[in-house]
């Protein structure tokens, strides 16, 4: 038990540190309400580049029409409306960027799809709340909008065309930058940075785990992964816990509490996630799985508790 | 082709000492073990995977297969994979690559029990463009072939004989870096089904199709045309949109709809998209099971609700309304509201009309004259959104 108050410690002095840091900076400045058809420059987002054609305009029924089955991906999400369009080069009529501007739910919604498509080690564009680009495509979210831009055409527009257009798309969002609050509750020392996931059914493949995020963490040295799941108050939270509890005595997995002074951790050998942690926290539960050795995941939750008992 | 009929049946429980299986195996847990042995005893019980061929590939793949395109983990689909279901399907274009690194993840010490099927990004039409999808693909799904590569979304017949992408894909099969050709189709299905059906080199060996209890008969004839020929079919969209309907109650329509599709033999197998594990032991449990008379009970009535939401925007009723109400958009909102649950939605949807374009205006009819192509009462409807939206 010393090493894990030690771990206690080692994980929750750069937390609070995280943490101040994290609400000071991030003041949210909420924008006005804006339409998804005022965000494709028109006629061009530079002199360079001009529309071709009109603006095409998909809503959930369909949606399947300009992405096929993916649109099941976006529903989730709360997914309102699609403007889309076409810009193609003055100087060179091979080069086009195509230019998807989605309506999500909420600024949670527009990170939680912006998080399917975002691969960790893609390069950041510094634009919107959150981006990144490569050769051949820069996608950003801000506010409830998600901005896919992607070459189109037989020649390469190259990423300064996608930075220039993801700019001006970017200024016909107004607000500062800002980022969905519970992001913070995740951002614990030894997080890997960009890896936080937001799913909105299902988290970890489980239909009870309805909503919450996740990441990738490492903990002494090893690959782990840490949630927050979602509950609508501290009841449901509770419910949500219940349901697992149930799964695990269903498939006849031993299960362990481990009791602290303020808290009942469950802890587990998972079914698909082996080493498993997991603590309800008001409406929240928080948790930890691919554990080598589940007592010592512990510290990566209370990182998170802190978190959260702060807001 | 092996097949089984038997009704089989599972429980939840059942199916989740079978989920301990896999992973205890592929983690060596000793504490698991027993776990383990008991559960594939259960689990042998229980579930039998049901295998067709998929067409001249000779490939005998699992009736029920994976549908990747939704799922944000890997272990639910290694779970799948551990229970028989050896056929997977995903795309390049699928959450920009990271569905492919899913599948990859889910792959690992197992590539040699599950076929993989991918596809071209859409605008793809080079040699240059597909040699640089397929090799992204394979580094992806961390292997060095891919069993079926599939040119996404065709919507013409004449996009089968494009001769660049013919080249590109045989030099891909020269160096063993893909098995079979395929293609996918959403639109002008039964033209693309037969281009390829038609077409005197038999160059693509599987079809995806969009094919449910809804489909048009032009759709099944021209399936039933090309798996005859040897083409292999795979199904995509069983759920006819997987709209969530109160009508049945708590019966879930999903495992007959799965059924129906599977009760044509001319599909090799179906791929439903599967996000978690409950969704997978339902779409998993079919396999093997008849569709009864009250699966087409449930179906029928599972197609008369979501009727309503089948407006298609065409718009083809607004010119026959005297008040010119814009009634796609106002049918729009009631489905939010009505179909998806989400009155927020609905009620800003229905806001952005202005007042002109809004059922209010139908006051000024003693009779509504406006009439739907495909049935919708619509004066009913514009009744329903004064109410809602009142």
């Amino acid at each position: 038990m010393r090493k894990e108050a030690t771990m206690d410690k080692i994980f929750k002095i750069p937390a609070i540190i995280f943490l101040l840091f994290h609400f000071t900076t991030n003041v949210h400045a909420a924008p006005a309400e804006i339409s998804v058809e005022k965000t494709i420059p028109v006629p061009g987002f530079s002199e360079k580049w001009t529309l071709d054609g009109k603006i095409k305009a998909f809503n959930p029924e369909n949606l399947y029409k300009h992405i096929n089955g993916e649109a099941e991906l976006y529903l989730p999400y709360g997914f309102e409306a699609l403007n889309t369009g076409l810009y193609i080069s003055r100087d060179n009529p091979d080069k086009a960027l195509a230019v998807d501007v989605y309506k999500m739910g909420s600024q949670l919604d527009a990170f939680g799809i912006y998080s399917r498509y975002c691969n960790p080690d893609a390069a950041e564009a510094k634009i919107g709340d959150g981006s990144f680009v490569n050769d051949s495509q820069l996608m950003f979210y801000r506010d409830r909008f998600f901005v896919q831009l992607s070459a189109s055409g037989s020649v390469n527009p190259g990423p300064e065309a996608f930075i220039e257009c993801a700019k001006a798309i970017a200024k016909n969002i107004p607000g500062s930058y800002s980022r969905p609050k519970e992001l913070n509750f995740i951002n614990i020392p030894g997080k890997t940075p960009r890896t936080e996931t937001y799913i909105s059914q299902s988290v970890l493949g489980y239909a009870f785990f309805k909503k919450g995020l996740t990441a990738q963490a490492t903990l002494i040295d090893d690959p782990v992964k840490i949630f927050i799941i979602f509950g609508e108050n501290e009841k449901d939270a509770g419910d949500i816990l219940n349901s697992y509890i149930g799964y695990l005595k269903d498939a006849k997995v031993e299960l362990q509490s481990v009791k602290t002074s303020k808290d009942v951790t469950c802890i587990a050998q998972d079914p698909l996630y082996k080493g498993f942690a997991i603590r309800r926290v008001g409406s929240y539960l928080i948790g930890a799985s691919n554990l080598k050795d589940p007592l010592k995941g512990l510290s990566l939750l209370d990182a998170m508790q802190i978190l959260i008992l702060l807001r | 082709m092996s097949k089984t009929e038997d009704h089989n049946s599972v429980n939840r429980r059942d199916f989740l000492k079978f989920g301990v299986v896999g992973v205890a195996a592929a983690a060596g847990l000793d504490g698991l073990s027993k776990i383990a042995e008991a559960a594939m005893a259960a689990s042998k019980s229980v579930i039998t995977p049901v295998y067709r061929t998929l067409g001249r590939t000779g490939l005998k793949v699992s009736i029920v297969s994976f549908g990747a395109m939704l799922t944000p983990e890997n272990e639910p689909m290694e779970a799948a994979f551990d229970l028989g279901i050896n056929y997977v399907d995903t795309a390049r274009i699928y959450m920009n690559g990271r569905n492919e690194e899913i599948v990859g993840k889910a792959l690992k010490g197992r590539r040699d029990k599950v076929y993989v099927a991918t596809k071209t990004l859409p605008a793809s039409q080079t040699k240059k463009d597909i040699f640089n999808n397929v090799e992204t693909s394979l580094s992806k799904l961390r292997t060095d072939y891919i069993d079926i590569i599939q040119l996404h979304n065709l919507t013409t017949g004449e996009r089968v004989f494009m001769p660049e992408a013919r080249e590109a894909l045989t030099e891909l099969r020269k160096q063993g870096k893909v098995r079979f050709f395929g293609v996918t189709t959403h639109t002008n299905q039964a033209d693309v089904l037969k281009a390829i059906t038609d077409d005197p080199t038999k160059f693509f060996d599987v079809a995806l199709v969009g094919y449910n209890f809804k489909s048009e008969p032009s759709i099944k004839e021209a399936i039933t045309r090309a798996a005859k020929a040897g083409i292999g079919i795979v199904a995509m969209k069983t759920q006819a949109g997987g709209y969530k309907t109160d009508a049945l109650g708590p019966i879930s329509p999903h495992q007959a709809a799965l059924k129906w599709v599977l009760q044509d033999t001319n599909v090799a197998c179906a791929i439903p998209g599967m996000k978690d594990m409950s969704m997978l032991q339902e779409a998993s449990a079919v396999m093997g099971m008849k569709l009864t008379r009250r699966d087409e009970r449930i179906l029928h009535q599972y197609a008369e609700a979501i009727s309503p939401y089948y407006c298609h925007m065409c718009a083809q009723c607004e010119p026959t309304c005297p008040q010119s109400i814009s009634i796609s958009t106002i049918n729009r909102s009631i489905m939010y509201a009505e179909g998806y649950g989400n009155y927020e939605l609905a009620r800003s949807t229905y806001d952005e009309l202005k007042v002109k374009e809004s059922a209010l205006v139908c006051s000024n009819c003693i009779e509504c004259v406006a009439y739907c192509v495909n049935g919708l009462n619509i004066a009913q409807k514009m009744q329903k959104a004064r109410t809602l939206f009142a």
